[in-house]
């Protein structure tokens, strides 16, 4: 259990923060722990092949699962483990009922490939997919069906002549209903799992439609990279919530004053960055509920909480293009020797690429006024992650404005003026993701040259209102043209072809980036509570 | 230069409502797919309307009041040209809209039957001019740059980028080796010749007699406020004996301040931590206050010896000194007026019934959502009831305009608290004052706009929305309140409409890049800056 | 002398005390505007009125069932009794005839016409040595020739265009007081206007020749078009001479003056000349003959009782009958709707400007007029040196409405 990035090995680390109980066998395992000690993973994406809503043992598929792959909790470490979301149209083929369904967020119900939702994720933008997203559009996510009643159906009165506007239906050749997340110790075992797991399921019409098999094998030091190489899932918010978020001897876990985050920014029914508890689905009383150990709704009499310890899973597929990263980055180096031959001595295609991301390869961030350009590792031989910008590094000079890090996470960096970091701070937390996700694919050979194969990164990560957390993040900081002063520029890494600028004395540098990241598909998912998961295997 | 804000809210007849939305989207189709505007299809509003910045066109639907059709503009200069502009530009469209409207019943029902009656010619000019509402907070986030020079600045700034990035464009950069003087010489060279106004001086955004009546303004409101705050005073000090009047100030005070320690704390649940402390607060505007008493004080003893001789005919002497020692005595009751008045706001406010879940149509929402987000601004129109209540009805106008005059003085970089988001926005009072409109144009998402407000200035925000039916639990005016995020949001959108015609003249320009090309538009008129002013200069290229 | 053999443009203008009157009365104009858009919108003087507000002079123009144009008694002894569209009110006929001539007088033609334009100005500021007077030498011998030729109607043999055009123009638009030496020489120059293209449509149904205006329209005719008859070709052929010419030669060099009177636009007016910015020089010309444009405004009589401006404050009825002076002059001074309206401004929307009319007789000319009125002035503005001419010639002389004479020299 962990609180570190899943790439940092445990014993190595600070404290790490858990659940007390009951939470702690309430909440899926995958909620405080990445799975460092299980390497290899496999994602099986789950579509229903059913005609229609099930009327009855819509969840049996799940009590399936449980026999072959229990999903685990967060009491402790297993020998392997599983985690599972469900899209919202996949719980309403369950047989969900409709006011059940109607209770989840508007984000989650409408699903990621939403028109408006595309536009503003910077996927797709009147009818055309972005460069940013898949030749041909992506391979699959919920097909959420758009809701007619939303879509110009609305009830006929008198006087109305107003022009109705049909909302166009995104699909995608795959369908996706539920995301089944397996971690193991080696390749062999979890391919042996993974045929139980379609063996179990084949008998209740759940096919497996797509499949990534997941990596994650940090070095020695506990850095894991990704397949650009650069050090991945460095920062993490630190949850907190007296006698709840606890560390091993049973005390609170303090709140961390650089990346802590109230406990109901990741999990519902917990107070949340906005002072509020994080909202979360209900059903109706029922014997079957009260027996899946749901508990009271604290406000809705006559409901159970179905959300509670559960949080919203977000997926995106992005495809990594290696080659194209690295000859990029060789490209700007080359220009940038060619144009400015007095002062370019230092500059090759890894300060480049660190630039971009904003760290270098190992995860030390970068810095003004250092020997190294970069931060020194913490007291546990870690890349520090207990920083803040604007004293150190308020115009870039150092951690470019623009890099990826910075874009994902400001810190104080965004303060006009010093009384204001406190307050930046603090409100850069409220919009703060847990990060799960995993690479897939084989690692390259050769970074310059490409080989055909697909890789990238299985982007997971988990929060309670999806709309101020992770697509704030993605709209408002990473493909936001104007972020921190900048003009016309997004995100380096996962951004279209673009600009980037590197300040520097005297005058900064403009380079051109490509596009190296490419979504192939993603959904949001529920990532239900141990009672809520009892409770949809007995629908 | 001066800025306009200000809105037109009519009355709409029920039968028209749909038509008049669907008159609203046929006219943004008709000059651009999405809600951008600068260039293509919008370019002809963009010649013809050269004084306007942004401008919206919507509909609120009718629950407690008949639908309220509203124009919202924020333009350079006075009102009258703007009209004359817009009609030759949207003059018909903008007649067929009308005539979908309510015919006033007051004095301006001829008026509207001239621009409203089946082939009407008469201008619309100056109905609209008639039932223009002046605004009660306006607020505007680059104060005094006409939109022609937003424009001019921009095109340099480009034109800096380009020269930037091309000069000698197959060899080295020459600017890579120069000193920050010479590459500010070096490029204003280079810019110059397509940029002959960098020789003349740059106009001032906030001319002399505008800062002047901003302070003026500013002054006579408080002194004014002070008085009539001291008025109970001044009365019962005339009455009992000053050892009586002091003891019953004292007890009177002492009795509130029990009472309000017992009641001013947060209602169960509704409390949120702030940093926002009255006390601090207080102690750090307490010089200022003291120079505006002291300044009625003078203003005070100035009007009130002359007219006391007249009455009393006392000699000037003690005419003066006794003015001074009632007005003294008159400000010694301003500080128990002033707590009862929070006494009794406080006793309201524990009464408020806050809406948690305010009911937001969906239809309404999918409609905003599909008009979001297509460029880097955004807009909001919205529109509450506000609380009943005698209090109340003062607070909010006193508390506005207040507000409003603080917000020229204290905002005139743009910033709001940490935040420099808006271009122009306002409230404003419809309906007979029983109900306050909100319209903003801002950069970035409606989610970060409203996340900055309940993070970063929620204080603000609750002061002057507080007011609003349903709005989340507040406390003395300002705190908690829009710290209840979601439900602050949520309360946000329900009282909001479909932004159905929106434009703006500059469709790719944050209020911040706009300072930016200020900032560089102003180190290249200078002909040469020192090395030092240069590097700092340069920060911004 | 035969009014059809005179070279005099002009008639002789006033003289002595009755001139400096007429100055005099010119130049307090504006300011006499000024103070009635203050005080008095709508003045009643007689049975005339005066509207000077920008939205009143608007609604004049754009209430076309109410107040109609009072040109048909003079048009009528222009043209013979034969209609002209500009004596109409909005009937189907006037509709009908402005369709037809849309038809000939195309878009298309608008960039040919600005470089004869500018061509002709050309070769005349070079021919003239370095000294021109702006009225007669170039603007009036630009104009006739450029649009003499367009039309396809050639100066009539003994005769000059320019005498028999200007002269038919004052008594149309600018005779009020119905001047009986005035309809002596328009008796004269009308039938004789009237045969003159009449026989040039006899001649170029034989000999089409080039293509202009009268040419397209025989083509039409012979097509089998019944809107193209004679009476109709000869009347609207006669109806451009008339109304369009004579009036560059009073607005251009107006212009020209406002323009030597502000030496920094006329500084930035000479450098997008010379840099054949044609555009940002026609937005300087528009807005320099905002300051002295065609006339204080144009006549209308109300067909029926009217009130302007209901509603408002000034609301007043004009009963009908009544002549109505919607004064444009004024309405494009009026700071109600033109933005600092005493600051030249190039900049300027195109709702500030009401040189052309508005409404159902908006100048029919008025693209064309947008296409090369400023070219006249840009051979003219691109001279080296250019400066008044030293005396009175220096500056412009008027006669009556007409500008006289205004003389520079460059080089």
């Amino acid at each position: 259990m962990d609180q570190r990035p899943v790439s940092a090995a445990p014993q190595k680390g600070p404290p790490s923060w858990k659940l007390a109980p009951p939470h702690d066998t309430l909440t899926q395992g995958m909620v405080v722990s990445g799975f460092v000690s299980l390497p290899t993973g496999r994602a099986l994406f789950l579509e229903f092949a059913w005609d229609g809503v099930q009327k009855k043992d819509g969840g049996a598929w799940l009590k399936a699962v449980q026999d072959v792959a229990p999903i685990t909790d967060a009491d402790g470490k297993d020998a392997r483990a599983a985690g599972i979301g469900l899209t919202w149209e996949g719980m309403r083929k369950m047989g969900l009922d409709a006011s059940t369904l109607a209770s989840f967020d508007r984000p989650f119900k409408e699903g990621m490939f939403q028109e408006d939702r595309l536009r503003r994720l910077g996927d797709r933008r009147e009818d055309e997919w972005l460069s940013t997203v898949i030749p041909g559009g992506p391979k699959w996510s919920g097909n959420t069906p758009t809701d007619d009643k939303w879509c110009g159906m609305a009830d006929a009165h008198a006087f109305d002549d107003l022009e109705k506007v049909v909302e166009t239906q995104v699909k995608t050749p795959i369908t996706v209903h539920a995301l089944l997340l397996l971690y193991e110790k080696d390749e062999e075992t979890a391919e042996a799992w993974c045929r139980t797991v379609g063996d179990a399921l084949a008998p209740h019409q759940v096919k497996i439609v797509h499949g990534l098999p997941l990596d994650l094998r940090p070095d020695p030091r506990g850095i894991a990279r990704e397949h650009f190489g650069f050090a991945d899932g460095v920062s993490q918010p630190a949850p907190f919530e007296s006698k709840v978020v606890t560390v091993r001897d049973g005390s609170d876990y303090p709140k961390d004053y650089w990346n802590g985050v109230p406990l109901g920014e990741v999990l519902m029914g917990h107070e949340n960055g906005h002072h509020e508890i994080a909202l979360g689905p209900v059903v109706a009383t029922s014997e079957a509920g009260a027996k899946a150990g749901l508990l009271p709704h604290p406000r809705g009499e006559g409901f159970l909480d179905l959300g509670l310890d559960g949080s919203y899973m977000v997926v995106r597929e992005l495809k990594q293009d290696v080659a194209a990263f690295w000859n990029s980055m060789d490209a700007a180096s080359a220009r940038i020797n060619r144009r400015d031959p007095e002062h370019s001595g230092h500059i090759t295609a890894d300060w480049i690429a660190s630039r971009v991301i904003g760290r270098d390869l190992d995860g030390n961030l970068l810095c003004p006024n250092s020997k190294t350009g970069v931060l020194p590792v913490d007291k546990y031989d870690q890349p520090d992650n207990d920083f803040l910008f604007y004293d150190r590094d308020k115009l870039g000079h150092g951690c470019p404005l623009g890099s990826h890090v910075r874009r994902g996470n400001p810190r104080d960096g965004l303060a006009p003026k010093p009384s204001d970091k406190q307050t930046l701070l603090d409100a850069a937390n409220n919009h703060r993701i847990l990060r799960r996700g995993r690479k897939y694919g084989p690692d390259i050979l050769d970074k310059r040259v490409d080989d055909g194969k697909e890789r990238g990164l299985l982007f997971i990560c988990l929060n309670t209102d999806i709309t101020r957390q992770f697509e704030f993040v993605q709209q408002t900081w990473m493909l936001n043209p104007n972020f921190a002063f900048l003009y016309d520029e997004v995100d380096p890494l996962l951004g279209p072809k673009g600009m980037l600028t590197i300040p520097e004395k005297p005058l900064r540098r403009i380079i051109e980036v490509d596009t190296f990241v490419q979504m192939a598909g993603g959904e949001y998912f529920f990532l239900p509570s141990m009672p809520a998961i009892r409770y949809l295997a007995s629908l | 230069m001066r800025q306009t804000t200000l809105s037109v809210a009519l009355e709409v007849k029920p039968e028209s409502y749909d038509h008049l939305s669907s008159l609203l989207d046929k006219l943004r189709e008709k000059r651009s797919a999405d809600p951008s505007g600068g260039t293509g299809p919008f370019a002809d509003f963009l010649t013809r309307v050269p004084a306007v910045h942004f401008m919206s066109l919507s509909v609120y639907p009718g629950f407690d009041y008949d639908p309220l059709f509203v124009i919202e503009a924020n333009f350079d200069g006075a009102p009258g040209p703007f009209w004359g502009q817009l009609e030759s530009a949207i003059g018909p469209e903008l007649r067929s809209m009308l005539r979908c409207c309510k015919r006033p019943l007051d004095n301006d029902g001829p008026l509207f039957d001239s621009i409203a009656a089946p082939d009407a010619r008469a201008p619309i000019a100056p109905y609209l001019e008639r039932r223009s509402l002046t605004p009660t907070v306006f607020h505007h986030g680059n104060r005094g740059m006409t939109r022609d020079r937003i424009l001019a600045e921009h095109k340099l700034f480009e034109a800096t980028r380009v020269e930037l990035r091309c000069a000698n464009h197959e060899g080295p950069n020459p600017y890579r080796v120069l000193t920050p003087r010479q590459i500010h010489a070096k490029l204003r060279a280079a810019v110059h010749p397509d940029f002959a106004w960098l020789d003349q001086p740059p106009p001032t955004r906030i001319p002399l007699a505008e800062n002047i009546g901003d302070w003026v303004r500013l002054i006579s409101f408080i002194v004014a406020a002070v008085f009539v705050l001291s008025i109970p005073g001044l009365f019962l000090s005339l009455a009992m004996p000053w050892e009586r009047y002091l003891i019953l100030l004292v007890v009177v005070f002492i009795g509130i301040a029990m009472l309000l320690k017992r009641i001013g704390v947060a209602l169960p649940g509704t409390e949120i931590a702030t940093k926002f402390s009255f006390l601090k607060f207080f102690f750090s505007q307490l010089v200022p206050l003291l120079l505006f008493v002291a300044g009625y004080l003078v203003v005070a003893v100035a009007i009130g010896t002359p007219l006391s001789m007249l009455a009393t005919a006392r000699n000037f002497d003690a005419a003066w000194h006794g003015m001074v020692t009632w007005l003294l005595w008159g400000l010694a009751g301003a500080p128990v007026v002033i707590a009862g008045i929070v006494l009794w706001l406080r006793v309201i406010e524990r009464r408020d019934a806050s809406q948690d879940a305010p009911p937001v149509d969906p239809v309404m929402l999918r409609e905003m959502a599909r008009r979001e987000d297509w460029i880097p601004q955004n807009h909001m129109g919205s529109l509450v009831l506000i609380k009943p209540g005698i209090l109340r009805m003062i607070l909010i106008r006193a508390g506005h305009r207040l507000l409003g005059l603080v917000l020229r003085i204290q905002a005139r970089s743009g910033y709001l608290g940490s935040m420099r988001t808006i271009h122009f926005a306002h409230w404003a009072m419809v309906n007979n004052k029983s109900r306050l409109m909100f319209f903003s144009n801002f950069d970035q998402t409606w989610e970060s706009y409203l996340d900055d407000f309940i993070e970063k200035a929620h204080a603000g925000l609750t002061l002057a929305w507080c007011c609003g039916v349903g709005f989340p639990p507040t406390r003395f005016l300002v705190k908690d309140g829009a710290s209840h995020g979601r439900q602050f949001k949520e309360w946000a959108r329900h009282s909001m409409t479909v932004s159905r015609f929106w434009y703006s003249a500059y469709k790719d320009l944050t209020a911040e890049q706009i300072e930016r090309n200020f900032r560089i538009a102003i180190g290249l008129r200078k002909r040469t800056l020192s090395d030092k002013d240069a590097a700092l200069w340069i920060n911004d290229l | 002398m035969s009014a059809l053999t005179s070279s005099d443009v002009l008639r002789p203008g006033p003289t002595g005390f009755k001139a400096l009157i007429q100055r005099l009365v010119m130049a307090l104009m504006p300011s006499f505007f000024t103070f009635l858009r203050r005080w008095k919108p709508v003045m009643k003087l007689g049975n005339n009125y005066l509207t000077s507000r920008y939205d009143d002079v608007r609604e004049v123009f754009a209430t076309d069932p109410a107040f109609g144009v009072i040109y048909k008694p003079h048009l009528d002894v222009i043209m013979g009794g034969q209609p002209f569209f500009l004596g109409m009110a909005d009937t189907d006929q006037y509709r009908h005839d402005t369709d037809a001539m849309r038809k000939v007088v195309r878009p298309e033609d608008l960039p040919v016409l600005a470089v004869r334009t500018e061509a002709l100005g050309e070769a005349i500021v070079a021919g003239a040595g370095g000294r021109i007077d702006v009225v007669d030498t170039l603007v009036r011998r630009v104009t006739f020739t450029m649009l003499g030729d367009y039309l396809g109607v050639p100066d009539p043999p003994g005769g000059d265009l320019r005498v028999w055009g200007t002269r038919l123009f004052e008594f149309q638009f600018v005779d009020q007081g119905n001047d009986p030496a005035l309809r002596k020489e328009v008796d004269e120059i009308a039938p004789a206007l009237r045969l003159h293209i009449q026989n040039e449509i006899a001649r170029r149904r034989i000999e089409p020749g080039k293509d202009d205006i009268l040419s397209r329209c025989l083509a039409l005719q012979a097509q089998g078009d019944a809107a193209y008859t004679d009476d109709f070709i000869r009347t609207s052929l006669m109806g451009f001479i008339v109304g369009g010419p004579p009036q560059p030669p009073m607005v251009v060099p107006q212009a020209m003056e406002q323009l030597l009177r502000r030496p920094e636009a006329l500084a930035e007016a000479r450098a997008a000349a010379r840099a054949d910015d044609d555009e940002r020089l026609r937005r300087y010309v528009l807005e320099a003959m905002r300051f002295d444009p065609l006339a204080p405004g144009l006549p209308r009589v109300a067909l029926t009782d009217w009130t302007l401006g209901t509603g408002t404050s000034h609301a007043a009825t004009i009963p009908a009958g009544a002549q109505v002076l919607a004064a444009f002059a004024s309405a494009m001074m009026d700071p109600r709707r033109v933005a600092n309206p005493r600051v030249f401004d190039p900049n300027r929307p195109a709702s500030d400007y009401m040189h052309f009319g508005f409404g159902l007789h908006e100048c029919f000319g008025r693209h064309i007029n947008a296409a090369t009125l400023h070219l006249m002035l840009k051979p003219l503005l691109k001279q080296p040196n250019l400066r008044r001419a030293a005396g009175k010639a220096g500056r412009l002389s008027k006669n009556g409405p007409f500008a006289e004479r205004l003389v520079v020299t460059y080089g």
